[in-house]
């Protein structure tokens, strides 16, 4: 008799373990195959690959730029210089999250994007005619940051000066040169094998393409609110506002670098017109109460969109004589953290660290 | 006198050593490659010597941090403990030295718990009382202990009583609404596996998700009972196998599969273990079991029972807090609560001065990603980082009148929500063992059965 009840689970336990195997026909409707592949082939491609592109041409304008400048010293040859500088300093804000792969391997957003600027060590290097960039010391007195401070830190004539000056000149191109070498070498690798690697890795453990997306949308996310918009505004200083840490003091541009970023980020999150994953949490099924999870997703970056363009001056001036207004855009932008980083991964069933974990 | 009888059969009647020099082989062995693995991972350097700042368990916050050569040295002898083990070598000592370096790391941060560290740590404990290196050992070769063939029955039913704790106690804590009708998690996390050969097409489904979870639950409670009884067992260990590998597949659960495969073995008469161990050309003769039994003393049958009442009413203490322990998690830890609930959180620390201006901490300034993870879901974590940070302030002029944090959970893929009270200064408490009332209820019903 006992002998026979324990047959009986077992033969009912191993037909669910079977069940699992073979199985019939699934029935349900929700159990619609999301193409994984096809949405990062979509982003590898349309979006970061493009993104490497676009900046890697207008730094071929820029290249042709400092060349017309070598030859003419003119107001009119510096303004196209920086006009150039400038919107391959926003084409960047569009590569900034995608920080894995070949850009990690280049370590590319801190060599090429870290603010606030340390300008006491840019004059001191230039002072001592030293163009070297890679030690630790350095590591805040390169990349766009500094090429904006050659560029825009003084008015027009004494720029159009301080150029002539062979120090200065050959500090802004050994950054220029670091720049473009180190975006053509990240750009060459999308245009590679890593592109097809990228979209075929659909796992979803630490390391996999979903992952890493996840994750560096997240951490670049986070930079925006933060270094972007939370440190300038006092959030970490007790409220003292601290203007001399925005992204682009000189050329007044933090603003639109940080509506770049924010565009950026949601279409890689879009997928623009492809597929994203806002696709991919609609086909999971995704809500977030009674709605849409991605649909609340894209409210938010709407949200954080509208009140980035609230801000009528640049944010330097924002700060000190609106900025409750900063303030607006700030929390949209803290509200809409809690959706990318909380309720996406964890709707995604994605591993965002490689470390073992048994799920409590 | 039928109880008696019955209690003697399972502690004090002999019965053959093999089953237990066959699982203290193994144990030793999975430990060796669980501690190489750790270490060629770079884990030591990133989970132990990396982060600034450390959680620990309350109660033992006094357990002291070391050097990073000091902690690679604590590694290297864990690992010639778990070899000792294995080989049966000095096998006291490196059962003592494997526990105490294997559970001084545990101690060190919290934010790695896992539910077979525990496991490890307890058997750890367990085999430096448990004579296994009688049999097939280099300790009886060198003549420091002497053959033999059997051994008390508490020394094999102490390690079978943790794994059916193990498995029966997962298995409780599945009887729940989320998983049963809900097949909440596995309905989020097996849609992110539909990558894998063979089965991968079957993930998305909703109804895998059911299968898996009535599968998970029915496996996890009936698995000692087939393991114990005989006809069933070899069954049952083909299904131990089936269970841990498509586990090991498809989550990161580390070396878990490999030590219950290992592990469950010691379910096996004798005679199999017997058979194994001539296979491998283990033949020594020594005299064959008498089938007496052993005299225990009166106060090691009070610490047995003390030790068997100890492991089964710590998982139940979360029945002493109000609320749903899976949102709060007070008590839920040493629970064998394995892969049971998806969570993610993201806290928001605030330090606030006493003008009332306020600081917004950046976590990455403090913690690594795990540890941000983690303490974004687990209350007493919360409370560590709101000290530590108002030390780490005050050292740099800033005196915190409080520390306050918004903090936002999702469970089981409901909306995230707030955690805990907004306006709660978390560092005007200590942890302890009261309800911590600061943690906002969970207002659906999830509770266990």
């Amino acid at each position: 008799m006992l002998r026979s009840i324990f047959f009986s689970v077992v033969i009912l336990v191993s037909a669910f373990q079977l069940s699992s195997c073979k199985g019939p026909e699934p029935v349900d409707p929700s159990g619609e195959s999301f193409d994984k592949e096809a949405m990062l082939q979509n982003i590898g491609e349309n979006i970061i690959s493009a993104s490497y592109d676009a900046v890697s041409q207008k730094l071929t304008e820029v290249e042709g730029k400092i060349g017309e400048f070598e030859l003419e010293q003119t107001e009119a040859k510096l303004n196209a210089l920086r006009t150039s500088v400038m919107e391959a300093h926003l084409l960047w804000q569009a590569c900034s999250p995608f920080e894995f792969g070949p850009a990690a391997e280049q370590n590319l957003r801190l060599s090429v994007n870290t603010f606030p600027l340390d300008t006491a060590r840019v004059n001191q290097k230039i002072g001592q005619a030293d163009y070297s960039l890679d030690g630790t010391q350095d590591a805040a007195a390169k990349g766009f940051p500094a090429m904006e401070f050659l560029l825009f830190s003084e008015e027009d004539s004494i720029v159009l000066q301080q150029l002539q000056n062979e120090n200065h000149w050959a500090y802004f191109k050994a950054n220029f040169d670091m720049v473009q070498t180190k975006i053509a070498v990240v750009n060459d690798a999308w245009k590679g094998t890593y592109r097809s690697d990228f979209a075929q890795n659909t796992g979803s453990s630490a390391g996999s393409s979903i992952s890493l997306l996840v994750n560096q949308l997240n951490y670049d996310f986070e930079l925006l609110k933060n270094a972007k918009i939370g440190i300038p505004l006092g959030k970490k200083t007790l409220g003292i506002t601290q203007t001399d840490k925005i992204e682009a003091p000189f050329s007044k541009q933090s603003l639109a670098l940080a509506s770049a970023n924010l565009v950026a980020i949601k279409e890689a999150f879009t997928g623009k017109e492809s597929q994203g994953f806002d696709d991919y949490l609609d086909a999971l099924g995704a809500k977030y109460n009674q709605n849409d999870l991605s649909d609340e997703i894209i409210a938010g970056f709407e949200e954080a969109e509208t009140a980035l363009n609230q801000i009528a001056t640049d944010l330097a001036s924002a700060i000190e004589n609106e900025p409750s207004k900063v303030e607006t855009a700030h929390t949209a932008l803290q509200n809409l953290v809690v959706l990318l980083k909380v309720d996406m991964p964890s709707q995604l069933g994605v591993q965002i660290t490689y470390q073992d974990n048994d799920g409590d | 006198m039928e109880i008696r009888r019955a209690l003697h059969g399972i502690t004090s009647a002999k019965v053959s050593i093999a089953p237990l020099v066959t699982f203290r082989v193994l144990f030793g062995l999975i430990m060796l490659a669980s501690v190489i693995r750790f270490w060629l991972n770079g884990w030591i350097e990133t989970q132990y010597i990396e982060p600034s700042f450390h959680f620990k368990y309350f109660g033992f916050y006094w357990v002291p941090e070391i050097s990073a050569t000091g902690l690679y040295m604590v590694f290297a002898i864990m690992a010639i403990g778990a070899l000792g083990i294995a080989l049966g070598a000095f096998y006291r000592i490196s059962a003592v030295l494997f526990f105490l370096s294997f559970t001084y790391v545990e101690l060190l941060d919290a934010t790695y718990y896992l539910n077979h560290y525990y496991f490890v740590s307890l058997v750890g404990l367990l085999l430096i009382f448990l004579p296994a290196n009688r049999l097939h050992a280099l300790d009886v070769k060198l003549g420091f202990a002497k053959a033999q063939n059997e051994v008390a029955a508490w020394a094999i039913n102490s390690i079978k009583f943790q794994l059916i704790l193990v498995y029966f106690l997962a298995g409780l804590a599945k009887l729940n609404a989320d998983w049963l009708l809900n097949a909440m998690p596995l309905a989020i996390w097996l849609p992110a596996q539909d990558q894998l050969p063979i089965i991968g097409w079957l993930m998305p489904y909703k109804t895998t998700a059911y299968v898996f979870s009535w599968a998970g639950a029915l496996y996890d409670l009936f698995i000692p009972l087939l393991l114990i009884v005989k006809p069933t067992r070899w069954l049952a260990y083909i299904a131990v196998i089936v269970f841990h590998v498509l586990t090991y597949v498809m989550f990161q659960i580390g070396m878990f599969p490999f030590i219950m495969m290992g592990a469950t073995l010691i379910f096996f008469s004798a005679g199999f273990h017997q058979k194994v161990h001539a296979f491998f050309g283990f033949h020594q003769k020594v005299a064959p079991v008498s089938y007496g039994s052993e005299r225990l003393s009166y106060p090691f049958k009070i610490a047995l029972a003390a030790f068997v009442a100890f492991q089964i009413l710590i998982p139940f203490r979360h029945v002493l807090y109000p609320g749903n322990p899976f949102w709060h998690e007070q008590g839920y830890r040493f629970g064998w609560r394995v892969m049971l609930m998806e969570k993610a959180g993201y806290a928001q620390f605030k330090v606030q001065d006493t003008q009332g201006n306020v600081i917004e901490v950046d976590n990455r300034d403090f913690l690594t990603p795990v540890q941000e993870k983690m303490m974004s879901t687990q209350a007493d974590f919360m409370l560590q980082y709101a000290d530590f940070l108002k030390a780490h302030y005050a050292k740099n002029g800033v005196t915190a009148a409080a520390v306050k944090a918004d903090v936002y959970v999702t469970f089981n893929g409901r909306a995230s929500r707030r955690f805990i009270d907004a306006d709660f200064d978390l560092s005007s408490v200590r942890d302890g063992f009261e309800n911590k009332t600061w943690i906002l209820p969970f207002t659906e019903t999830t509770s266990e059965i």
